[in-house]
C-alpha cells in the first residue's frame, strides 16, 4: 500500500469541516442576490388563503401564536402573512399561546414591528384591544385547549391584558371578545406554531370550530393526514407554504390582472382579490430562492457520496 | 449614531456572538463552545424559575387561591378560594424524592399526572383517529371510465350541471390512489402487530411491504424536515450578513 | 356555564358511534391486562432491536466509558416517559452489574424525580447501591435547545460509548444523533414522533420504530399492565383494520349504484336531481363516523358556476 486514498475513498471521507464551509458558503451568497422562482401554490395553501379572506371585517379570530425565536427562520414570516391579511382585512385578534411561555411576547413585538410599517405606509395602527388582545401563556397546552372545546371564557378565566387608560384588565372587558363565550363564536381558529400544538388542537377542537395552520416543514407531511381528512380547512407548510402565501397576498385566487391574466386559478373558488401594490413580500421571498441552492448542494453530495461509495467498493472488490 | 452603539446593534451583536460560538463546536469542542452552551443553559435556568413562578404558580394557583386586590375603587374583591391549599402538599409530595425514608410519596404527584394525561389521551383518540379511518375508506373502483384521469374542468367548459356531475365522479386515477393508500395503511398496521407469530406467508409479506412503505414515508418526511433545516440555517444566514453585516456594520440599509 | 350542562358535554359531541368504539379498545386492553395479571403466558415477538441495546451496553464496558440515556422532551410524566425509563431500567441493571458508569439526562423536572428513584431502585435491587451515584440522573434544563446544547456537550466530554435516546423527541433529535455519532458511539433511539424517525433512523445504528418502543418496554420487563396493553392494542389494530376494509368495500358499492343511478354517462347530464343534493363521495362510514357534527367548513367565496347549479 502507497497509503494513497482512491478517488472512491477521497469523495467519501472529505473532511467535515470544509463540508460544512461549502454549505455556510451556498445558504450565505444567494441572499445578496434575490431573484424570483417561479411558483404554483398548493392546494392547502389556497385553501387556507381563501379561510382567511373569508373572515368578514369586524369580526374576531382565535389565534395561537405558538412559536419562538428557535423557528423564527419559517414562523415569523407564516406569522406576519397571516398578520398582514387579517390586518388588511379589518379582523380582530385574540392572541394566546400554549406552546411556549416567550411566545406571547415574540408574538406582539411581531406585531409592532407590522404597526411601524402600518403606519409608514399611512394605514391605520391595529391597536392593542381594540383590534388584538393578548392573552398570554397557557402552561397546560393540553388541558387549556380541551377546556376552551366547552367554554373559552373558562379557560381565559382570570387572564388580563393591557387596555388604554386602565392598565391591566380582564380580557373578557375587551370590545372584541364580547358575546364570545364558545369556540363556536368564532369564525376561524389560525395556528402558527412552531411545535406540535397544531396536534394538539386539532385532536380537541376539531370539528368545533373551523381550524387553519400555519406550520414548520417538520409538520408538514403529519398535518396533511389532518388536511386530507378535513379535519383542517388549510394549511401552509414551512418556507413553501410561505412563499404560496405572500404569492397569493400578490395576485389572489381567480383574479385577473390589468392585461387579464390569471396567476392562480382554482376551481373550488370563485375570484378572491389579492393585495397588489401593499408589502406582500417577506422572508418567503428573501429565503426561498437561497434554499433551492442549499437543496441543490444536498441533492450533489448525496450523488457525490453514492459516486464514492459506488468507487470503493468497486475497487474493493478487484 | 453609527447602529452599532444603539441598543438594537449591541443586542444583535450579541446574537451573533451567540450563534458563531454556538456553531464553532461544527469544527470541534472548544471554550467557545463551552462558555456559549453555558450561558445558554443558565439563561435557560433563570427563564424557567421565572416563568414557573410567573405562569405556573401565580396566575393559575397563588392568585386565585388569596384572592386578587380591586384594582381600581369599585371594583369587588376577589375572593380567594382557600381549597386551592390543598394543592400545596400534594406539590411538595414531588421532592420527597430526594429523602431516602419517604421517597414513596414523590409518586402519589406522579401517578396523578399520569392518570390525567392518559384519560385525555383516551377522550381525544377518536376525534384524533376516527375522521381518518372514516377518510380511509375510499371507493377503490372507478364510476366512469370516460375519462382516466380528472379532467381539466376549466378547459372542459361543461354547463353548470354536467360539471357537477364530472366532479362527483371517480376517476380510475382516484380509484387506484385510494387503493394505494388502502394497502399502505393495511400494510403499515399489520406490520406493528407484536403478538402473533405471523406464520402465513400473505402476513409476513403483508408486514414487510409495510416495512418498505414505512420507509418510503420517512424518506419524505426525511425531505420536508431537511427544508426546514436548511431554512432555519439560511436564517441564521441572514441574521449574521444581513441584519448584522449589511445593516449594522456597513450601515447599510 | 352550569356544571349540568358540561358533564360528558365532550362525549356527546363526538356521538354515540365514537364513544362505542373508543369504549371497545378500552375493553380490549382491559381484558388483556386482566389475562396477563392472571397469569397467561401472552406471546410477544422478540423485536431485533433488543438485541442491539445488550450490544451496545457490552461495548461501552469494554470500552470502560459511560452509557448515555435521553428519556426524551415529554413536557410531564407521561405513558412515553414511563416507557422509556423502563427500558432505562433495564439498561441500568445491566450496567451496574457491569461497574459501567452512566449518565441520564432529563428534560423534566417531574420526569427526573422519576427516573432518578426507578435508577436507584434498580441498584438497590442489585444490591449495589454503593455503585450508584446521583449525579449520574440529572437535569439538564427545560429549554429545548438549551437542553440539546447540555446533552451535547456532555457526549463530547464525557466521550460517552453508548448512547440511548428513546421517547419524545423533536428537532434537537438530529443534534443528539449527529454529535454522538460524530464520537462514534454505538447509538439506539426511538422517538415517538414520526417526523424524528427519519433522522434516527440515518444517524443510529438501530432504531426501534413507532410501537415497536412500547413493545420492547413490555418485553423486557414483562410487566402484566405492559403486555398486556400491547395484545390489546393488537386486537384493537386489527379492529381498525377490519373498519377500513368493510367501509371501502362497502363504499366502492354504495358510490357505484349512486352515481350511476344518478348520472347519464352518454350525455354528461344529471337524470335525478335530488341524488345531486348529497355528495356520493360522503360515505356511509364517513357519516358514522360524525354524525352529529355540524359541517365545518368556513363561508368562502363560492364558485360562481357551481353555486347557479346548485340553484
Amino acid at each position: 500500500m502507497n497509503g494513497q486514498k482512491s478517488l472512491g475513498e477521497v469523495l467519501q471521507s472529505l473532511p467535515k469541516q470544509v463540508l460544512y464551509i461549502i454549505l455556510i458558503v451556498f445558504t450565505s451568497v444567494p441572499l445578496f442576490f434575490p431573484v424570483k422562482v417561479p411558483n404554483q401554490p398548493l392546494e392547502s395553501s389556497v385553501d387556507l388563503y381563501a379561510s382567511l379572506m373569508a373572515v368578514k371585517p369586524g369580526e374576531t379570530v382565535l389565534f395561537a401564536s405558538d412559536w419562538t425565536n428557535s423557528t423564527r427562520g419559517e414562523s415569523l414570516g407564516q406569522f406576519n402573512s397571516v398578520m398582514r391579511i387579517l390586518m388588511r382585512h379589518n379582523v380582530n385578534v385574540v392572541l394566546y399561546s400554549t406552546g411556549d411561555a416567550q411566545a406571547p411576547r415574540v408574538a406582539q413585538d411581531a406585531i409592532a414591528k407590522l404597526n411601524e410599517e402600518r403606519i409608514a405606509a399611512g394605514q391605520k395602527e391595529y391597536k392593542r384591544w381594540e383590534n388584538f388582545v393578548s392573552v398570554g401563556f397557557f402552561s397546560n397546552g393540553e388541558a387549556t385547549i380541551n377546556g376552551m372545546g366547552t367554554s373559552v371564557r373558562s379557560s381565559f378565566n382570570g387572564k388580563k391584558d393591557f387596555a388604554p387608560g386602565r392598565g391591566l384588565t380582564d380580557v373578557y372587558e375587551s370590545p372584541i371578545l364580547k358575546g364570545r363565550e364558545k369556540v363556536s363564536d368564532f369564525p376561524l381558529l389560525i395556528v402558527v406554531t412552531g411545535s406540535k400544538t397544531s396536534n394538539i388542537t386539532v385532536e380537541r377542537l376539531s370539528g368545533k370550530v373551523p381550524i387553519a395552520f400555519a406550520v414548520t416543514g417538520v409538520m408538514g407531511p403529519e398535518t396533511g393526514n389532518f388536511y386530507q381528512s378535513q379535519q383542517i380547512v388549510g394549511f401552509a407548510s414551512g418556507l413553501k407554504g410561505l412563499y404560496d402565501l405572500e404569492g397569493l397576498m400578490e395576485d389572489g385566487v381567480n383574479n385577473p390582472d390589468k392585461s387579464g391574466n390569471i396567476a392562480v386559478k382554482s376551481s373550488k373558488y370563485g375570484p378572491i382579490p389579492g393585495f397588489p401594490g401593499e408589502k406582500n413580500d417577506g422572508q418567503g421571498k428573501r429565503y426561498y430562492p437561497t434554499l433551492h441552492f442549499a437543496v441543490g448542494l444536498l441533492i450533489l453530495a448525496v450523488i457525490i457520496g453514492n459516486i464514492g461509495m459506488f468507487l470503493s467498493r468497486a475497487g474493493g472488490r478487484k | 449614531m453609527y447602529p452599532l452603539f444603539t441598543y438594537d446593534g449591541i443586542k444583535v451583536t450579541c446574537g451573533v456572538l451567540a450563534t458563531v460560538g454556538l456553531y464553532s463546536v461544527l469544527y470541534r469542542e472548544n471554550k467557545f463552545y463551552r462558555f456559549f452552551e453555558h450561558l445558554f443553559l443558565g439563561l435557560a435556568a433563570g427563564w424557567t424559575l421565572l416563568t414557573i413562578w410567573v405562569e405556573n404558580l401565580k396566575g393559575p394557583w397563588w392568585d386565585i387561591m388569596v384572592g386578587v386586590p380591586p384594582e381600581k375603587a369599585g371594583d369587588p374583591i376577589g375572593n380567594g378560594n382557600w381549597a386551592y391549599i390543598l394543592l400545596l402538599p400534594l406539590g411538595l409530595m414531588g421532592y420527597m424524592v430526594f429523602s431516602k425514608k419517604h421517597n414513596w410519596m414523590s409518586r402519589i404527584p406522579i401517578g396523578i399526572i399520569l392518570g390525567l394525561w392518559s384519560g385525555q389521551q383516551i377522550q381525544i383518540w377518536y376525534n384524533t383517529y376516527g375522521k381518518q379511518i372514516a377518510g380511509t375508506a375510499q371507493p377503490i373502483w372507478p364510476t366512469t371510465w370516460s375519462s382516466l384521469t380528472v379532467p381539466n374542468y376549466d378547459k372542459l367548459q361543461l354547463a353548470p350541471d354536467a360539471l357537477a356531475a364530472a366532479k362527483s365522479q371517480v376517476y380510475l386515477s382516484q380509484a387506484i390512489t385510494n387503493f394505494l393508500f388502502l394497502v399502505t395503511v393495511v400494510c403499515v398496521l399489520s406490520y406493528f402487530l407484536f403478538s402473533f407469530d405471523a406464520k402465513s406467508k400473505m402476513v409476513k409479506s403483508a408486514s414487510s411491504l409495510g416495512r418498505y412503505l414505512l420507509m418510503i414515508g420517512f424518506g419524505a418526511i426525511f425531505g420536508s424536515t431537511v427544508l426546514m433545516r436548511f431554512t432555519l440555517l439560511i436564517d441564521r444566514m441572514y441574521f449574521i450578513w444581513i441584519e448584522w453585516f449589511n445593516n449594522i456594520i456597513l450601515n447599510r440599509h | 356555564m352550569l356544571i349540568a350542562e358540561a358533564v360528558g358535554q365532550q362525549y356527546r359531541e363526538t356521538g354515540w358511534f365514537g364513544v362505542l368504539f373508543t369504549a371497545i379498545l378500552v375493553s380490549f386492553l382491559l381484558i388483556n391486562i386482566q389475562r396477563a395479571k392472571m397469569g397467561k403466558n401472552l406471546y410477544i415477538r422478540r423485536i431485533a432491536g433488543l438485541n442491539a441495546i445488550d450490544e451496545a451496553i457490552g461495548r461501552a464496558t469494554e470500552m470502560g466509558r459511560p452509557v448515555l440515556m435521553v428519556p426524551g422532551l415529554s413536557d410531564n410524566v407521561n405513558a412515553i416517559a414511563v416507557q422509556a425509563i423502563n427500558i432505562f431500567a433495564y439498561v441500568s441493571r445491566l450496567a451496574a452489574r457491569f461497574a459501567n458508569p452512566i449518565l441520564l439526562c432529563c428534560y423534566n423536572a417531574a420526569v427526573f424525580t422519576l427516573a432518578q428513584e426507578v435508577i436507584r431502585d434498580v441498584y438497590q435491587e442489585e444490591g449495589l447501591l454503593d455503585r450508584f451515584d446521583p449525579d449520574s440522573v440529572r437535569f439538564v434544563s427545560d429549554r429545548q435547545f438549551a437542553f440539546a446544547a447540555g446533552v451535547s456537550g456532555l457526549i463530547l466530554r464525557e466521550q460517552t460509548a453508548a448512547t440511548f435516546f428513546l421517547g419524545e423527541f423533536y428537532a434537537e433529535a438530529l443534534i443528539f444523533a449527529e454529535t454522538a455519532n460524530s464520537i462514534g458511539a454505538i447509538q439506539v433511539a426511538s422517538s415517538t414522533e414520526a417526523t424524528q424517525t427519519p433522522f434516527f433512523i440515518a444517524a443510529c445504528d438501530y432504531v426501534l420504530i413507532g410501537d415497536e418502543f412500547y413493545a420492547a418496554s413490555a418485553y423486557l420487563t414483562r410487566q402484566p399492565v405492559l403486555v398486556g396493553s400491547l395484545v390489546g392494542q393488537d386486537w384493537s389494530k386489527l379492529l381498525v383494520i377490519a373498519l377500513i376494509l368493510f367501509g371501502t368495500i362497502f363504499n366502492t358499492i354504495t358510490v357505484q349504484s349512486k352515481t350511476t343511478k344518478a348520472w347519464d354517462d352518454d350525455n354528461g347530464v344529471y337524470k335525478d336531481v335530488s341524488e345531486r343534493q348529497s355528495d356520493p363521495k360522503q360515505s356511509f362510514i364517513q357519516q358514522l363516523a360524525t354524525p352529529f357534527l355540524p359541517k365545518m367548513e368556513v363561508e368562502r367565496p363560492k364558485d360562481p358556476e357551481a353555486e347557479a347549479s346548485s340553484k
